[in-house]
C-alpha cells in the first residue's frame, strides 16, 4: 500500500510555482539595481552582528571637509552616563530584569569620580512595569514582545532619569550618554528636560551603521588630528568626530548646545581623557554598569530568596527546535 | 557545602567563603541513613566564567577612582561571596552506616539532598575504634586534643620525616616520653644532644620519667668489654664497621677462641695475641691495624666490671626507661661501632628473652647505621622485639622498601618536589593527599598516616615539647652583646 502523501493532492502547487516565477523575475531586476549602486564599493562584512570598524579607516573623503577640534583650555566638569540591563528570568505572567547605571565625572583631562546606582529589579507584565516609572503603552507593548527591546526600554528609562537629575547641576558643562539621541525607538525628550540648565547634552554613538552612513566620515577619518564634520543640523545636531590623531570616528548627537559646536567639542577634548578617540568617562561608566557573571548569579540567588521563587528546570529552545547544525541566525 | 562532582574516590565539594574548612579536615556527606566520610586535600576558587576580566576591571576602576555605589538589594555582597566560593577537593575515605565505620566508598550520595558537614577527628576516630588504650598526647587536630595509642608503635616501624626545623624532634621526643610513661623501654641514638633533658620540663622541674632517663656517652660511661660483647658482635663490628676481609676474620675467630680458652678475653691481651699468632704477615698486619682502631676508640673497657650492662639497665628500671646514647661528640667511626655493638647486644638479649621488647629511636640513622642493618631492623629484629622509630630530614636516606613496610609515617613539611614525590610514592595513602597537604604544612604540623591514626590521614599540630631547650644550633650572631663563647677542649 502506498503510504506516501502526495503534496499536489492537498496544496495548490500552481500558485506556489507562480510565486516562485515572480521571485525570480524580481531578483533579476533588483540584482541589476543593486549592482548599479553597490558595485566596486569598499565593503565591511558582518561578524556575529557586532559593530565593526575598518582597519584602514573609512576611506575616501569624497570632497567633504573636516574641521579641526582645538582644545578649549577651560576647567569644566563632564558627566557621562551608561547603563546595563539583563534578563534574569521569566514567570508565567512576565519577565524579571536587573538594571544598573553609572555616571562618571571627568575634568581637566581625567576621570575624577563616579556614582553607581543599582542593580535594581524590574518586573514587566501586561499590567505594567514594577521597579521603574510607568511606561507608555507602546513602550510596554514593545518591551513585552522582545526581551532585547525590553532591556533597551528599561535602560533608557533609567538613563533619562539620571540625565534629568544631572541637568539640575549648573556646574556641569556637558552631559554625555552612550548611544544616539535620535533613536526612533527611544528619542530623548530634550525639550522637556532641564530647561534652566546651561550645559549641553551629547549622545556618543559607536554604532558602525550610523558612523558609516555619514558621507563626512571619510574626511574626518583622514584628518591628521582631532576633527569633526557636521552631518545634520536641527534641534539635535548630528556630527561625526574623532578626538585623537589615531582615534576612531564616532557619531555625536549634540543637543542644547549653547555656543559654537567647536567650543563644546574643544571643552570635551580638554576635560576628558580619550582612548582610541573614545571618552574615558563613558568607557568607565560602561565598565561600572555592566553585569559580570558572578553578579548575574548573585542576582538570581537574590530574587530566588527574596521572592521565594521555585526553580523551573529549562532547556535552550533554539537548539532543541532548530538542531545543532545551524550556527548562526 | 554541597557535592558538585564525584570521580572515583575524588569528590568535589562547593563551599561558601564563610565555611572555615582547612586542608586535612574531614567532612561527612549524610544521605539518609548512610554517610560518606571524605577528607579535604586541596582547595581552589570556584571557577566562575569571566572572573579574570571581572577582577581586572574592578582592580583598575576602583584603584584609580573613588566613587559612590548605591546597591539597594545588596547584590554586591552576594556577588563577592560567589567570587570567593571555594572548591574543596576531597578523597572519600569510608562510610558510616548505623553509627559504624567501614572503608567502603562504592556508593554515591545524592548531590541535591545530601548534607555536607564537618566531622571532628576524635569523633571519627572513636567511630573507627582506637587500636589501644595507652594514649600519648602529641598535639591538636583542629581544636581538639590529639592522642595516639602507644600500642600503635608496638611491634611497628615508624618514620618521622620532614624538612629541617619542621618539628620532627619535638614529635619524636613526645612519643618517646609517652612510651616511657607507659612503662616501655627506649634506646635513643641521639646525634644532637636533644634527648638528655627528656625527663625535665621546660622550667627545669622533673617529670614523672626523670628517674627513668639515663644518658650514656660512648668512650666515657658507655664502654664494652670483649667478653661482654661476644664473638658475634665483635666479628660483626670488624666485618661491617672496619671492613675486615674474610681471611683475616677467620684468623681472628681462631685467636678469639684461643684467648677464650686461656680466659684472656681482654682488649689489652688482644694485641699481644695477634702479634704472637702464627699466620700470614699480611693477615697479621690487617688484624693488628683493626686492633689499634678498637683499642684507640676508647669504647672498650678492660673487664666486664667497667662495661655498660644493657640487661642491668633494664633490671634497674623495672617501670620502663630510656637509654639516651649521646653520639654528638663521637667520631663517625666510633658512632658506627657503638651502634653496631649495642644493637648486636640488644638482639642477643632479645633472642634469649632476657630483656623485654625495646623501642629504638634513631635520628638520622643513615649517619651511623650500616645499610644492611636497615632491612634487618624492620624484618628480623622487629620479630625479636626491637621496634624502630626513624627520624630524618632526608627522606631519600630511607629506602623505598622501608617506606613500604612502615606502619606509621609522620610527614612534616616538604616543599622540594623530589622529596614530595619520594614520600608520596612510598606512603600508604594516595599521592594527591600527600603532595597537597604536606606541601602546605606549617612548622610543627604533620600529616599522620598509618596504624596510629587507624589508616585515616590526619593533620596534627604537634605541641611544643615541654623540656628545656637542647640541641639548639650554636650561632655566631647571637643576641646583641653576646659574643660566641669558647670552651676549653675536653680532656681525652
Amino acid at each position: 500500500m502506498n503510504t506516501q502523501l502526495s503534496i499536489s493532492s492537498v496544496v495548490n502547487m500552481d500558485a506556489l510555482v507562480s510565486l516562485a516565477r515572480e521571485f525570480r523575475a524580481e531578483f533579476e531586476v533588483s540584482s541589476g539595481q543593486i549592482h548599479e549602486r553597490l558595485a566596486g564599493m569598499p565593503f565591511m562584512f558582518n561578524t556575529d552582528g557586532k559593530d565593526a570598524y575598518p582597519f584602514a579607516g573609512w576611506g575616501n573623503p569624497g570632497g567633504h571637509k573636516a574641521f579641526p577640534i582645538l582644545p578649549q583650555v577651560e576647567e569644566a566638569t563632564i558627566a557621562s552616563t551608561d547603563s546595563s540591563c539583563i534578563l534574569l528570568g521569566e514567570s508565567a505572567e512576565g519577565s524579571v530584569y536587573a538594571v544598573r547605571a553609572a555616571v562618571c565625572f571627568s575634568s581637566g583631562g581625567g576621570v575624577r569620580g563616579y556614582f553607581r546606582v543599582g542593580p535594581t529589579i524590574v518586573y514587566l507584565t501586561e499590567e505594567g512595569a514594577c521597579g521603574i516609572p510607568p511606561l507608555e503603552t507602546y513602550e510596554l507593548k514593545f518591551a513585552l514582545s522582545d526581551s532585547q527591546i525590553a532591556e533597551r526600554v528599561i535602560r533608557n528609562g533609567l538613563e533619562r532619569r539620571i540625565i534629568a537629575s544631572l541637568m539640575k547641576s549648573p556646574q556641569l558643562s556637558i552631559v554625555m550618554a552612550d548611544g544616539s539621541l535620535k533613536h526612533p525607538l527611544d528619542p530623548m525628550p530634550i525639550g522637556a528636560m532641564g530647561r534652566d540648565w546651561g550645559g549641553c547634552l551629547i549622545g556618543f554613538s559607536k554604532s558602525s551603521s550610523l558612523v558609516s552612513s555619514s558621507k563626512s566620515t571619510g574626511a574626518v577619518s583622514e584628518a591628521r588630528g582631532p576633527a569633526f564634520a557636521m552631518t545634520q543640523d536641527g534641534p539635535i545636531r548630528t556630527l561625526v568626530a574623532k578626538f585623537s590623531p589615531d582615534g576612531l570616528v564616532f557619531r555625536l548627537d549634540v543637543a542644547r548646545s549653547p555656543s559654537h559646536l567647536d567650543k563644546v567639542l574643544g571643552l570635551l577634548l580638554y576635560n576628558d581623557a580619550f582612548y582610541v578617540g573614545y571618552p574615558e568617562s563613558l568607557r568607565m561608566a560602561h565598565h561600572l554598569s555592566v553585569f559580570s557573571r558572578s553578579e548575574d548569579t548573585a542576582l538570581k540567588a537574590y530574587i530566588t530568596k527574596r521572592y521565594e521563587l521555585k526553580n523551573l528546570p529549562s532547556f535552550g529552545l533554539r537548539r532543541i527546535t532548530l538542531g545543532s547544525l545551524s550556527s548562526s541566525g | 557545602m554541597r557535592i558538585l562532582r564525584k570521580d572515583g574516590p575524588n569528590i568535589l565539594v562547593v563551599a561558601s567563603p564563610v565555611e572555615n574548612v582547612r586542608l586535612g579536615e574531614y567532612l561527612v556527606v549524610t544521605d539518609k541513613e548512610r554517610s560518606l566520610v571524605v577528607q579535604v586535600y586541596d582547595e581552589n576558587y570556584l571557577d566562575v566564567s569571566g572572573i579574570e576580566e571581572e577582577v581586572a576591571r574592578e582592580e583598575v576602576i576602583f584603584a584609580s577612582t573613588q566613587g559612590v555605589t548605591e546597591d539597594p538589594a545588596g547584590v554586591g555582597t552576594i556577588s563577592r561571596e560567589i567570587r570567593d566560593m571555594r572548591l574543596l577537593q576531597c578523597k572519600a575515605r569510608g562510610s558510616i552506616e548505623h553509627g559504624r565505620y567501614s572503608s567502603r566508598i562504592d556508593w554515591v550520595p545524592s548531590r541535591t539532598s545530601s548534607k555536607v558537614t564537618k566531622l571532628a577527628v576524635n569523633e571519627l576516630l572513636d567511630m573507627v575504634g582506637r587500636p589501644g588504650e595507652r594514649m600519648i598526647k602529641i598535639g591538636k587536630s583542629g581544636k581538639q586534643q590529639m592522642t595516639v595509642p602507644a600500642e600503635a608503635f608496638d611491634g611497628r616501624v615508624t618514620i618521622i620525616t620532614g624538612r629541617k626545623e619542621s618539628g620532627k624532634s619535638h614529635l619524636a621526643k613526645m612519643i618517646t616520653r609517652g612510651l616511657v610513661q607507659h612503662g616501655a623501654y627506649c634506646i635513643v641514638f641521639d646525634l644532637n644532644e636533644e634527648y638528655g633533658s627528656i625527663g625535665l620540663k621546660a622550667d627545669g622541674t622533673p617529670t614523672d620519667i626523670s628517674r627513668k632517663v639515663e644518658v650514656r656517652r660512648p668512650g666515657r660511661n658507655l664502654r664494652f668489654s670483649l667478653e661482654g660483647a661476644g664473638l658475634r658482635a665483635i666479628s660483626s663490628l670488624l666485618q661491617h664497621s672496619l671492613d675486615m676481609p674474610g681471611t683475616s676474620l677467620r684468623e681472628f675467630v681462631r685467636i678469639w677462641e684461643a684467648m677464650e680458652a686461656k680466659h684472656e678475653l681482654r682488649i689489652s691481651s688482644l694485641g699481644a695475641n695477634i702479634q704472637q699468632w702464627r699466620c700470614n704477615e699480611f693477615v697479621r698486619d690487617a688484624l693488628y691495624s683493626r686492633y689499634h682502631t678498637l683499642s684507640n676508640s676508647g669504647l672498650f673497657a678492660e673487664g666486664r666490671e667497667d662495661e655498660f650492662d644493657l640487661e642491668g639497665f633494664v633490671r634497674s628500671h623495672p617501670d620502663g626507661g630510656v637509654l639516651v646514647v649521646s653520639l654528638s661528640r663521637t667520631s663517625p667511626l666510633n658512632r658506627r661501632m657503638t651502634v653496631e655493638l649495642l644493637l648486636s647486644k640488644l638482639v642477643e638479649l632479645l633472642e634469649h628473652r632476657r630483656v623485654p621488647p625495646v623501642f629504638l629511636v634513631a635520628e638520622e640513622a643513615h649517619l651511623y647505621l650500616r645499610e644492611t642493618y636497615w632491612e634487618d631492623l624492620i624484618t628480623r629484629m622487629r620479630h625479636f622485639g626491637a621496634f624502630t622509630l626513624f627520624v630524618t630530614n632526608q627522606p631519600d636516606a630511607i629506602k623505598q622498601e622501608i617506606y613500604r613496610q612502615a606502619d606509621n609515617i609522620f610527614l612534616h613539611n616538604f616543599s622540594n618536589d623530589s622529596d614530595l614525590s619520594l614520600v608520596s610514592q612510598a606512603s600508604m595513602v594516595d599521592a594527591d593527599t600527600i603532595r597537597s597537604i604536606v606541601r602546605t604544612l606549617p612548622q610543627r604540623m604533620c600529616l599522620a598516616l598509618g596504624h596510629a591514626v587507624n589508616n585515616l590521614p590526619i593533620v596534627v599540630a604537634v605541641e611544643a615539647f615541654d623540656s628545656p631547650p637542647t640541641g639548639v644550633t650554636r650561632l655566631f650572631f647571637q643576641k646583641e652583646g653576646a659574643s660566641p663563647r669558647l670552651e676549653a677542649p675536653e680532656a681525652g
